[in-house]
């Protein structure tokens, strides 16, 4: 496996500089922009927060990207014969593949992002330069996570072209269900933000919120909360367990074939369609391009604008199932609730506006 | 330990089409075995199984005793030559050799050797190739892997006279140096004939006929003979693989003695008859007409 592993390296070595070339150039280019200091006369100073949005939209498309070149050889036929006829063992090479994914992803990653550091670091600045160590490992982390998922998603597919609506699919599915199950318990809705049930959205809001705290500024959610570390470790745990344990119930033959795992269009069409009529129902419009976006994909997964009466029948049973969830959610509604509490919106994590001269002036950088 | 690819019950479903059904089959080490079966008969999927790509639905298949599917050891033995095999748009051929290398005790030597036999660019991208390029280029890397069994789909496709004679040259060589058991499925079945010693047909997904060529060529004998009027098959009195008659000459092709043959076909008083030899050719498709094909 060592060898293999050494061979995969070797086959990405040039798109592994590829992405790490284009990744740090492009947040260099950004960051040539960027003054992390404006001057207002002679003593007054804005701190600008970092971009670091640029960078983490880097890392979602590299861990977008990855999957693709990583797992895009079981839906073809002729390397599958290649692969799978090698004396080696498909865990192995799906081991393998995850691996150099995940370098893929993580040196263009690191790469760009201590070069970003160094390129500001260098100039005047008054930031809490720790907090972009703590920036690092937790991007570091979802991104693990993110990956994991998106590998999973990617690899049900028997085409390209599906993995990637698989990917779409898995990126919003909890975060539907939870919107669903807060709209059934509307104590629920209280409780949780859904938009931490979307990793990428997990990504940027924390980009979001270091880049404030490298700034010395407060912010207005609490940083590391139970949903935002145990939604996506869970998520890329169940997902990485998944991707090696289906391994073996993997069928060659399916390469190039409609992709018609449990994992995919067969269960995720009925689920968005339930979901999307249930939480955006209402009107004829919404009904009209939920209908219009089910009959899409049903093409999509089937190859066939003539698909069976099977799919139609998912299609009415769903759009049914979403119809009736979203009078149950309208009648929940109308009943009599107790004023809403937000524990993740509540006191400022980090300090408040009358901090920030302390901050400042406290900055050994400075 | 037996030594040799053993296939048991071998059942393969694509759904619900049974694509092959209860296969059975012994190749023995160092034997040259031609896979032969009309299209759709099943022998890329026979040879995907045999080389672990696909899973057996029921049945086995056992190289030197041990499993296939999934077993590092057993697949270390043998190297799968697909009718459309892999490469990516910028990969060369030495590029595609690192793959092997890692995985086989690749013969470096004898790889640039057939390169240079086929005058063929080892650092060109393959996607360069023509059709019979390509083959080549593939056929060098089959052949410098040296493997204990070498199963070949297609394996003439796309290559011109020239480089059939080098490959068919490759395969005997490696077969006298190493003992290698080498499965061929192939429609050029002159190519075969040259090659195997036993061959496989498959057909109504299972092997219904197999053995060794030589043997069974032996058994079936053609005849011409030309007589003073048209005559039937009815008339001849024994049962025909093949009757064909063009004016008042017939060509028969038929099973048994060939000594009791000539004696039926001279009660009919023909003005001349001879034997003429069977190829391989005439063997499949006396095989396959019978089973009620090209009819």
């Amino acid at each position: 496996m060592k060898r293999y592993f050494i061979y995969e390296l070797r086959k990405n070595f040039w798109p592994l500089v590829i992405l790490t070339v284009i990744s740090a150039g492009l947040y260099l280019v950004t960051l040539s922009y960027f003054k992390p200091v404006s001057r207002y006369g002679e003593n007054s100073v804005v701190i600008n927060t970092p971009p670091l949005q640029t960078v983490m939209t880097e890392l979602c498309i590299l861990c977008i990207v990855a999957p693709i070149l990583m797992y895009s050889f079981k839906m073809n036929k002729r390397s599958v014969d290649a692969f799978y006829s090698l004396p080696i063992k498909r865990e192995k090479i799906y081991l393998v593949k995850t691996l150099v994914g995940l370098l893929l992803v993580l040196i263009p990653y690191t790469l760009s992002y201590w070069l970003g550091f160094l390129s500001v670091v260098v100039r005047e600045n008054h930031y809490h330069l720790v907090y972009f160590v703590s920036g690092y490992f937790l991007s570091a982390f979802l991104a693990v996570c993110l990956y994991g998922v998106n590998a999973f998603a990617f690899s049900r597919a028997n085409r390209i072209v599906d993995g990637i609506v698989f990917m779409v699919f898995y990126t919003f599915i909890l975060c539907l269900f939870v919107g669903l199950l807060s709209g059934f318990f509307p104590k629920l809705n209280d409780k949780v933000n859904v938009r931490n049930y979307i990793i990428y959205s997990v990504l940027f809001g924390w980009a979001d919120d270091i880049s404030r705290l490298i700034a010395g500024k407060e912010i207005y959610n609490t940083l590391i909360t139970p949903t935002k570390i145990f939604v996506p470790a869970l998520s890329g745990a169940v997902c990485y367990a998944l991707l090696f344990s289906l391994v073996r119930f993997e069928k060659s033959e399916d390469s190039e074939q409609n992709s018609d795992t449990w994992f995919g269009y067969k269960t995720m069409i009925p689920a968005y369609t339930v979901l999307m009529t249930a939480l955006w129902g209402g009107d004829l419009l919404s009904y009209a391009l939920i209908i219009v976006g089910a009959i899409i994909l049903s093409i999509v997964y089937t190859r066939k604008f003539l698909f069976g009466w099977k799919q139609w029948l998912t299609i009415a049973v769903a759009f049914a199932v979403g119809i009736g969830c979203y009078f149950l959610i309208d009648y929940i509604r109308g009943l009599p609730t107790e004023p809403p509490q937000y524990p993740e919106y509540g006191r400022p994590a980090y300090g408040s506006v009358d901090d920030f001269t302390e901050v400042v002036s406290s900055n050994p950088c400075r | 330990m037996i030594e040799m690819i053993e296939i048991r019950g071998l059942t393969k479903r694509y759904g619900k089409i049974a694509v092959l059904k209860d296969v059975g089959l012994d190749i023995g080490d160092g034997s040259v075995f031609g896979l032969v079966g009309i299209n759709g008969a099943g022998k890329s999927t026979l040879l995907r199984l045999m080389s672990g790509v696909l899973k057996a639905d029921e049945g086995e298949i056992l190289i030197d005793g041990e499993s296939v599917y999934e077993n590092e050891n057993a697949k270390k033995k043998l190297f799968f030559l697909p009718d459309d095999p892999f490469y990516t748009p910028n990969l060369s051929s030495n590029g595609l050799a690192e793959l092997y290398k890692t995985f086989y005790n690749f013969d470096e030597g004898r790889y640039l050797e057939y390169l240079e036999k086929f005058k063929l660019n080892p650092k060109a991208p393959i996607r360069n190739f023509s059709k019979g390029m390509k083959r080549q280029v593939f056929v060098s890397l089959a052949l410098a892997v040296k493997p204990k069994y070498l199963l070949l789909d297609e394996a003439f496709d796309g290559l011109d006279p020239l480089a059939r004679l080098v490959f068919k040259r490759g395969v005997i060589d490696l077969v006298e140096e190493t003992g290698t058991a080498v499965i061929i499925s192939s429609h050029s079945l002159r190519e075969l004939e040259d090659i195997c010693d036993s061959y496989g047909l498959l057909d109504h997904q299972t092997i219904t006929c197999s053995g060794e060529i030589e043997a069974d060529l032996n058994k079936i004998h053609k005849f011409q003979a030309a007589y003073d009027e048209e005559i039937d098959e009815e008339m001849l009195g024994f049962d025909c693989l093949s009757f064909n008659r063009t004016g008042r000459v017939v060509r028969i092709v038929a099973r048994g003695n060939a000594e009791e043959i000539e004696a039926k076909l001279r009660a009919l008083n023909p003005l001349f008859i001879e034997e003429i030899p069977v190829d391989f050719e005439e063997l499949f498709s006396c095989e396959v007409e019978s089973r009620g094909y090209l009819k």
